[in-house]
């Protein structure tokens, strides 16, 4: 494709889209999806061939997840066009994409978690006696011959929220099955499942294989790409860099296309010294009612000191989140256990006590928990410290502006300036706003839940900065990340959650991939 | 929440619309009221305005926190009474003489209304934040619970003091009525309270809390902010601005009446907010928008009556419905709009052709005649028909999937076709009325004639009775200049007395020489018709 404004340093010889021995069955053709300002999708133009696995392989926010929402109906309004079979595609809903007989197994699984494993799979499509009667029996029978097939232990009147991730994961697969789906998108399944489960997920693709399934596989995990690949189509910042054979490249290729240039390690930690205990956490446990496990988080022991930068690892449903909400003051319900901030007891009822002892919190989620869609930058950058900027009761504009500008400028966060909307701004600077918000209450903690997520490699590298800068000048944090790599290079210490329960605890020199792994699935191991 | 400059903003249009408003009402108002009689038209508007101006800023501060108040009439309901029997239990006999009231007792009684009014918002910030009830449930209870309240505190309060149980109580203390007859005192406290509740609102931390509090819930408590305290105080201040309104109200009307005071207000209250450019979402709407909101729902109002010369209140919710709905049309973020799909296509697209040519038509049976009734000599049956043929001929033309480009030329054709045709219809309209009158009088076995003076309707010699005649009289109304009508030897009795007496003054001869008229009948039907010569046997 468009290869001379990418930095690809050796351009591939198979690099002739559609033209291959096989013919194609999905095409897309300058697909473009503009949300507002950014850009999502540009010219996006590749072939997908019949019974192929195809791997689609980019950073966040790339430009993947939105080009399987429009496959699959889930976004209709773009420009360009997609062709099936040679025929144009128009999909007005995804009830037109199972049609067409494509199924998509989203990453925020799409299930309906008060009902049965079966209803799920039939949701919308319901086995009827007469007119309008459900059959049950009908629907449990056939969920029960797809479970079987896809040897797992799910039942069909089972309650999908009790389910694990791994067979939640499967229920989906079951649906996509019972479509008699041609073609199954699969977006990045594997990021919560445990080794086992991956290799059953790989077996019940194998067998899609043979019936002839072609694969749309979305991962930036580069062992599974090139395990069962056929070909790997790379996006950049909505643009298609490549579309290469397996067979023909090698992972460390496909990273330098996916990345568009060599991530500067830095060494962050170096030279960092740690000074007294900020806040210690002695049997933390935090009750999950009504819930078969009963507890979110058990008997957490815990400790951060400033300048130093505490990773809490785990995978998703670990409880990362909520142990990051226990020290802020916000989880649902009233954790036990002792907390000591600066050697002192406390105990927050709410983030506003939580604040005004020195802990601050940027959540996960900027879009629900973070930003207030009709305020702009300024008002985002003082929401939590407003007090600041009152003299005589009222808010004097010029102070809050003052305050504003001198974040925007320590933070360095690109914006049009203080008054912007928020809605203008990148996820990246979004993100910083935020940072911003929680350092003007001067904080002693701070604790960032997943402050990377969704936004570009750039700016990723501008939040590794920041952290690093903000530790040597005394601050405690600590960080939670979904992604392993990120949380080995910002941190001192990595502490490693399974199931609520801390299942390992590792200090820089000591900590690799594979240990971290292991202490995160410890638990599953004796379950599965 | 950026500020865009003044004449692009939400505020700007509105102030325009009322202007444009006013206008549209002095040139249409047959008596021209804005014009001859500006001092009591601006002052009843100001008055009407005021009241609705108070609880509408307590529904606009409780949409921009996020939540809704469905309670506003009711709490008014509630006030007002609580007010009055005050009133009457600290000073029954004056009350019951109609003497002054002594003024402690005004003060005490309005301070325990106020106080009500906290106690009742502190009820709703109890059920939404703590028993966790959504607003909606919350304020629906007790839009429904204190009015029941109130009437039954009225009762046993008039039974326990005067010693007979009503549904109403009186006032008629001056000093107390002033409160509102004199336009100045509702007017200068919506203007302080205005200007405080805009001072807090924009410039205070409060006002930014319950912004972000609209905005995003969630992110608004996760950055610090005590979401259960501001919602207390949104609830308060909508309360306690309704139960300011509901002593107004009483003032105004000198009756405390729980059954009829303020019902259906909480959605003027809504619908002033919504148009003022608060978002039901939350986290967005301001002062002078629902200040002005509420304005521009008053003069509409206000203006509708005045054009078509009925009681406001007949109207009014026809009314604030259409506005809430084309205001929020015309004010949603582009996102909404983008949809691209046909306002008429689909099963519900020809259904809603349908329901629009319907409404059209009772619409213009209701008030076109009143509307266009010196500009047109249609009747309102046939007004109804003729619009609701050409809203149901655009409405199919709107439901076709061509451009934009097409669709505007052929809505130039229609607009052009429907003037003319309407001319036309209007035009063949008294001739098809003269020849259904014809065929009628023909029907009977009469004959129509016209001679140099008029139109003759003979009916001499036919069957024709009372039943008949009074059916065939209204369509002798479209024979014009009917001069003489011959009813010999005909059937009819004197109880055609009234309906012949309807008939156009123009009439000069009624010939009913060997009908069923006694003399006593043939005397009243001079008296009817007074310029006629009434033909009797000698």
């Amino acid at each position: 494709m468009k290869d001379k404004d990418t930095l690809t340093p050796n351009p591939s010889p198979d690099e002739a889209p559609g033209e291959g021995g096989k013919n194609p069955l999905i095409r897309f053709v300058d697909v473009t999806k503009r949300f507002q300002a950014v850009t999502a999708l540009e010219n996006v133009s590749f072939d997908v061939r019949q019974g192929e696995f195809h791997a689609l392989c980019g950073e966040n926010g790339a430009g993947k997840s939105t080009l399987m929402k429009i496959l699959s109906g889930v976004i209709t309004d773009y420009e360009g066009r997609i062709e099936l079979d040679g025929e144009p595609l128009t999909l007005t809903g995804p009830r037109d994409a199972e049609t067409a007989g494509i199924a998509i197994i989203h990453q925020e699984l799409n299930l309906v978690g008060d009902l049965t494993a079966a209803a799920n799979i039939f949701l919308g499509r319901e086995k009827r006696i007469g007119w309008c009667w459900l059959d049950e029996a009908r629907m449990q029978d056939e969920a029960r011959t797809l479970f079987e097939s896809l040897e797992c232990q799910v039942r069909p009147t089972d309650h999908v929220r009790g389910l694990r991730i791994g067979d939640q994961q499967l229920v989906e697969i079951a649906k996509a099955l019972s479509l008699k789906a041609r073609i199954v998108i699969m977006d990045e399944p594997t990021s919560a499942l445990t080794e086992p489960e991956v290799e059953r997920l790989f077996r019940v693709i194998a067998r899609l294989r043979e019936q002839g399934v072609t694969l749309i596989y979305i991962s930036h995990k580069m062992n599974e790409v090139f395990r069962y690949a056929d070909r790997i189509t790379v996006l950049r910042d909505g643009r298609v860099v490549q579309t290469l054979d397996r067979t023909a490249t090698t992972p460390a290729e496909i990273t330098r296309l996916m990345v568009g240039r060599d991530i500067e390690t830095h060494r962050f930690h170096s030279e960092r010294s740690q000074g007294d205990e900020v806040v210690r956490v002695e049997q933390l446990s935090l009750p999950w009612p009504g819930h078969a496990r009963r507890w979110r988080l058990e008997n957490i022991d815990l400790a951060v000191h400033r300048g130093e930068v505490l990773g809490i690892a785990g995978l998703m449903g670990a409880g990362r989140t909520e142990l990051l909400e226990c020290l802020y003051g916000s989880s649902p319900q009233k954790p036990q256990g002792r907390m000591l901030l600066n050697g002192r007891e406390v105990a927050f009822e709410h983030p506003a006590a939580a604040l005004e002892a020195g802990i601050a919190m940027v959540t996960e989620d900027r879009k629900r928990y973070g930003l207030v869609a009709p305020m702009n930058v300024r008002q985002h950058i003082t929401l939590s410290n407003l007090d600041e900027a009152v003299t005589g009761g009222l808010v004097s504009a010029s102070a809050e502006r003052t305050c504003a500008t001198e974040s925007i400028t320590q933070l360095r966060i690109k914006t049009a300036g203080s008054e912007a909307a928020i809605s203008s701004l990148s996820g990246g600077n979004q993100q910083k706003c935020l940072i911003a918000r929680a350092l003007r209450t001067k904080p002693s903690l701070l604790l960032l839940d997943d402050p990377t997520r969704g936004i570009d490699v750039g700016a990723k590298a501008e939040i590794y900065r920041l952290i690093d800068e903000l530790c040597r000048q005394g601050l405690a944090i600590i960080i939670t990340s979904s992604e392993l790599p990120e949380l080995l290079t910002v941190c001192d210490r990595i502490a490693v959650l399974c199931e609520g329960v801390k299942t390992g605890e590792f200090v820089r020199g000591e900590f690799t991939e594979a240990a971290i792994l292991e202490a995160a699935t410890a638990r599953f191991r004796a379950a599965v | 929440m950026n500020s865009p400059p003044f004449w692009r903003r939400h505020e700007f249009s509105l102030l325009l619309s009322v202007m444009a408003v006013a206008v549209i009402t002095a040139v249409l108002d047959v008596q021209h009221n804005y014009w001859h009689n500006p001092r009591d038209t601006a002052i009843d508007l100001t008055r009407q305005w005021s009241m609705l101006g108070l609880y509408s800023l307590g529904a606009a501060v409780v949409i921009i926190a996020g939540g809704i108040d469905l309670s506003a009439g009711s709490v008014i309901a509630f006030s007002g009474t609580i007010c009055a029997t005050l009133l009457l239990v600290l000073a029954p006999e004056a009350m019951t003489r109609s003497e002054p009231l002594p003024q402690w007792v005004i003060a005490t009684a309005i301070a325990g209304t106020m106080l009500s009014g906290f106690l009742i918002g502190s009820l709703h910030a109890w059920l939404i934040t703590v028993v966790g009830l959504p607003p909606f449930v919350a304020t629906l209870a007790t839009l429904v619970g204190l009015r029941s309240l109130a009437r039954a505190i009225c009762e046993s309060a008039t039974l326990a003091v005067i010693g007979g149980s009503s549904t109403q109580i009186g006032l008629f203390d001056r000093n107390f009525r002033y409160l509102a007859t004199s336009v100045w005192i509702p007017a200068v406290v919506l203007i302080v309270l205005s200007l405080a509740m805009w001072l807090v609102l924009s410039r205070t931390v409060l006002g930014r809390h319950l912004y972000a509090l609209g905005g995003n819930e969630q992110a608004a408590r996760l950055s610090g902010i005590q979401t259960d305290r501001l919602k207390w105080v949104a609830y308060c201040v909508s309360a306690m601005l309704s139960s300011l309104a509901g002593i107004l109200y009483i003032c105004e009307q000198s009756v405390a009446d729980p059954q009829t005071l303020g019902r259906g207000y909480e959605l003027n209250a809504i619908a002033a907010a919504v148009v003022g450019g608060c978002s039901l979402q939350g986290g967005v709407g301001t002062v002078p928008g629902t200040l002005l909101g509420a304005l521009f729902l008053r003069t509409v109002i206000d203006g509708v009556s005045k054009i078509i010369k009925t009681g406001a209140d007949v109207y009014e919710g026809l009314i604030v419905g259409v506005v809430v709905v084309f205001a929020v049309v015309f004010t949603r973020g582009p996102e909404a709009t983008q949809r691209q799909r046909s306002l008429f296509a689909g099963a519900l697209g020809l259904v809603t052709v349908v329901n629009l040519t319907l409404l059209a038509g009772v619409l213009m049976a209701l008030i076109g005649s009143r509307l266009l009734g010196s500009l047109v000599q249609m009747n309102a049956l046939w007004l109804a028909g003729f619009s609701m043929v050409a809203v149901f001929a655009l409405l199919c033309l709107l439901r076709q999937p061509w451009s934009p480009a097409t669709q505007k030329r052929l809505g130039l054709v229609w607009a052009a076709l429907t003037i003319a045709t309407g001319i036309g219809v209007d035009r063949y309209y008294p001739i098809a009325q003269t020849n259904a009158a014809v065929s009628a009088v023909k029907q009977l076995g009469g004959k129509v004639v016209s001679n140099d003076a008029g139109i003759v309707v003979d009916l001499n010699d036919t069957a024709v009775d009372d039943a008949a005649f009074r059916r065939l009289e209204p369509r002798l109304a479209a024979l014009h200049p009917l001069v003489e009508l011959r009813l010999r030897a005909t059937k009819l009795t004197d109880k055609s007395v009234d309906g012949i007496g309807k008939l156009k003054k123009s009439l000069k001869t009624i010939d009913i020489r060997g009908s069923g008229f006694t003399p006593g009948g043939a005397m009243r039907l001079r008296r009817a018709a007074p310029d006629a010569l009434v033909v009797t046997e000698p």
